[in-house]
């Protein structure tokens, strides 16, 4: 059973079949560890994003999925069928978007696309069409026959989007493709990503940027120093830091000085707290306005507060105890 | 092999949009063989440029040298650049210079013969033709040469010619046709005495001894023979001989030297070389986009992905030399009936060891930089000992004894054994077998260093 969102989201109900299916999966390199024992599952039209800052493991695991590594140790399985450098049939299954634009700049998007869907036994008609719905997708139709070499920086972005599209993968594997592109065409490719799901294409996204992981994915794993920290839809991530709103007090204040302040409040759970500056989870109607009141009672000298509801950016904090931008 | 045939296919596509590179590294053999062969060789390998030059020559001697110069001037590889006509008038001789029938009118004095025996001072009378430019001063440089020649032979072999110019005298007045048998062996050991101390400084061998079977080489064969040649050499030109000769278009028969035929093998394979490395190259430089590590993520794999690079250069150097042979024929330089099957065996080759030296140097390089630097000077040294930039066979013997390790030398033979010599694919076996040894070789440890790179996944 799966229930569909606003916006044609769905997520996977139980008992639904996962189209990727990754288990204990190792990488190391010497005595470094890459991944450390990861697990996820992301069923069929879900977008399943892996959020973490840089270094966490995400590339490396998308490489180990996409066949371009090996695992020390783990299994990845797509579609009921064992992942492995060699396994030519999986890969034939698998759209992949690396994180830099690998283009072919002396040639036009079109046959960048006609390459591409060639390499995935694509032919004749069948990819002549694929190819014009792709660049009608991505929004070059009427730059399709240009060099790409003559096309700006967000248009390179959205034709390696479409790169991965062009021969209707099952699994959709996305390495931060939205690093560098200005806010106009990373929308426009978030766009084509949730088209694609809608299409029933299994999305495996990578990214460090908070807001694009709770606008666009479906589940998310937190993903720290190569383990999952903790795994869930967007909600049920949240929760993790409180139902009710997330108070930011900025402040002349030390921690301990706040920490006795709060002490034996009923409605008030830490998430962060530092000299000068305090992140609390407040439950219940009128909560932070009561928060607010209690601590210029105990003459803490409070310069300024931002009510929030919660995000993942709280949630990162709490579950790591620093900012996603360390 | 669809998805190997669609990764060539691409990669010429883009060559196609930036040819720059491919461009110059084809027109260098062409302009280069273009430029050395006009200042060092005759146009096109048609023959000589001079036309045949009219002597006139009148003999006021008609001893034993003026004689044996008349022989020597009436033999038929000089006859193929002068016209030699032998005057009894002197006034007749001059009639005809005024005439304008020769370049040249050159007398020889009375007594020319024993004056130059006697080491007296001898004057050659020589009068050009003044409506000439040229062909006079050919004459007078030829004769000039004709002066230190006899000067020369006399000084050497002066006391034997005088002798035997007085058996011969002494022979017509007493009326005999032979000379005695006793003065003529004196007269020939007299000669050799003085002949033997300089002859391995001023003449060459003049026999060679190898072993060869009846059927290998004909006796014209080994009459044409010079010391610098070889058994195979000897095999080869009676081959060339066993042939029908052939008439080209103008009448010129086919067969003679042919500087150009030469030269655009051998700055051909400098190019092959180099274009090997454009091709290769292409592994890092997508390595580089990103592209490479994408195409590895696809079902074509790490496998078909080199091995797409390695026809794509392989593709690269033969339609290379397919250019380079068409504008060598378009330009007259290459006959248009060399062997085909030849051709197309030893391009292949060619092209094949061209690859695998590319291989085999990106199999071990780790960036653009290195393998292009080591590419460099590999191509560069194979050509200087190869025969490339000079003709192996003209460096020092210590020199020669490498070029056999290069893929030049045994490219340049095989091109020339085709384009220069007229032989056929059987003729060429030896030197495409090594070619493609070479070329196997090369691709099988550059596949193997590669293949291990990136299965490791360096890129990723």
């Amino acid at each position: 059973m799966s229930c569909n969102l606003p916006g044609g989201l769905r997520v996977k109900g139980p008992g639904e079949a996962n189209l990727i299916r990754v288990d204990d999966l190792k990488k190391t390199y010497g005595q470094n560890v890459a991944v450390d024992g990861i697990s996820f599952q992301a069923a069929k039209g879900e977008i399943f994003g892996l959020l973490g800052p840089n270094g966490a493991g995400k590339t490396t695991t998308i490489s180990i999925i996409s066949g371009l590594l090996e695992a020390t140790t783990g299994t990845v399985m797509v579609d009921g069928r064992a992942m492995s450098p060699t396994a030519s049939g999986v890969k034939k299954s698998m759209g992949v978007v690396p994180q830099e634009i690998a283009l072919y700049e002396e040639l036009s998007a079109r046959e960048n696309l006609r390459f591409w869907g060639g390499l995935y036994d694509m032919s004749g008609s069948r990819l002549t069409q694929r190819v014009a719905e792709v660049l009608d997708l991505v929004g070059l139709a009427d730059r399709a026959g240009d060099a790409v070499k003559t096309y700006s920086g967000g248009m390179k972005r959205r034709l390696n989007l479409g790169l991965g599209l062009v021969h209707e993968p099952g699994l959709l594997l996305l390495d931060e493709p939205t690093v560098g592109v200005d806010p106009q065409a990373r929308l426009s490719i978030l766009d084509v990503i949730r088209a694609a799901a809608r299409e029933g294409t299994t999305v495996l996204y990578t990214t460090h940027y908070m807001q694009e992981a709770e606008e666009l994915c479906h589940r998310l794993a937190i993903l720290d120093h190569g383990k999952i920290l903790a795994e869930g839809s967007v909600d049920e991530l949240k929760k993790m830091v409180g139902e009710g709103e997330v108070v930011t007090v900025h402040g002349n204040f030390t921690a301990q000085q706040m920490h006795l302040a709060l002490e034996g409040h009923p409605h008030v759970r830490t998430i962060s707290l530092e000299d000068h500056k305090a992140m609390l989870a407040v439950a219940g109607d009128g909560g932070s306005a009561r928060l607010l009141q209690d601590l210029l009672g105990q003459a803490l000298e409070v310069n300024g507060v931002n009510v929030r509801p919660p995000s993942l950016e709280q949630v990162f904090i709490k579950l790591t105890g620093r900012d996603l931008r360390d | 092999m669809l998805s190997i045939a669609l990764m060539v296919a691409k990669d010429l596509r883009r060559r196609l949009r930036a040819p720059v590179g491919l461009i110059v590294l084809l027109i260098f053999p062409l302009a280069f063989a273009g430029m050395v062969g006009m200042a060092f060789g005759p146009s096109s390998g048609s023959g000589s440029v001079l036309p045949v030059i009219t002597i006139l020559m009148v003999d006021h001697d008609d001893d034993l040298l003026s004689q044996a110069l008349e022989n020597a001037t009436g033999n038929e590889e000089f006859s193929q650049q002068f016209h030699m006509v032998w005057i009894e008038e002197e006034g007749e001789a001059r009639r005809m210079m005024d005439d304008g029938e020769a370049s040249a009118l050159l007398i020889l004095p009375q007594n020319f013969t024993a004056d130059l025996l006697d080491g007296k001072a001898v004057t050659l009378a020589l009068i050009k033709n003044p409506a000439q430019s040229i062909l006079p001063q050919v004459v007078e440089e030829m004769a000039g040469v004709l002066g230190v020649f006899l000067d020369t032979g006399v000084r050497i072999l002066g006391e034997p010619l005088k002798a035997g110019s007085e058996t011969f005298k002494g022979m017509e007045k007493d009326g005999n046709l032979f000379p005695d048998n006793q003065a003529l062996v004196a007269l020939t050991l007299q000669a050799a005495a003085k002949v033997r101390p300089i002859s391995r400084y001023v003449f060459p061998p003049a026999m060679i001894f190898a072993t060869v079977s009846e059927s290998d080489v004909t006796p014209a064969t080994l009459l044409q023979a010079s010391p610098a040649d070889t058994v195979d050499d000897l095999r080869r030109r009676q081959a060339a001989q066993a042939g029908d000769k052939e008439v080209n278009d103008d009448g010129v028969e086919e067969g003679g030297f042919n500087i150009f035929a030469i030269l655009l093998p051998m700055v051909s394979l400098m190019s092959i070389l180099f274009m090997g490395d454009n091709g290769m190259r292409d592994l890092l430089a997508e390595e580089k986009a990103g592209t490479l590590t994408r195409q590895f993520a696809s079902p074509a794999g790490v496998g078909r992905v080199l091995l797409g690079k390695i026809v794509l250069t392989l593709v690269i150097c033969c339609g290379a030399m397919l250019l380079l042979a068409v504008a060598g024929m378009a330009l007259g330089w290459i006959s248009t009936s060399i062997s085909v099957a030849g051709a197309v065996l030893q391009v292949g080759a060619v092209a094949l060891a061209a690859t695998g030296m590319s291989s085999f140097i990106y199999g071990f390089a780790r960036s653009e930089r290195a393998a292009s630097t080591f590419q460099s000077a590999m191509v560069m040294g194979m050509s200087m000992l190869g025969g490339s930039m000079v003709p192996y066979n003209q460096m020092p013997a210590f020199l020669q004894a490498t070029a056999p390790y290069t893929i030049n030398y045994w490219g340049i033979r095989g091109l020339t054994d085709l384009t220069a010599r007229g032989l056929g694919a059987a003729d060429v076996l030896q030197e495409s077998g090594v070619l493609l040894l070479i070329g196997m070789l090369g691709m099988a440890i550059g596949w193997w260093r590669l293949s291990r790179r990136y299965a490791l996944g360096s890129t990723a």
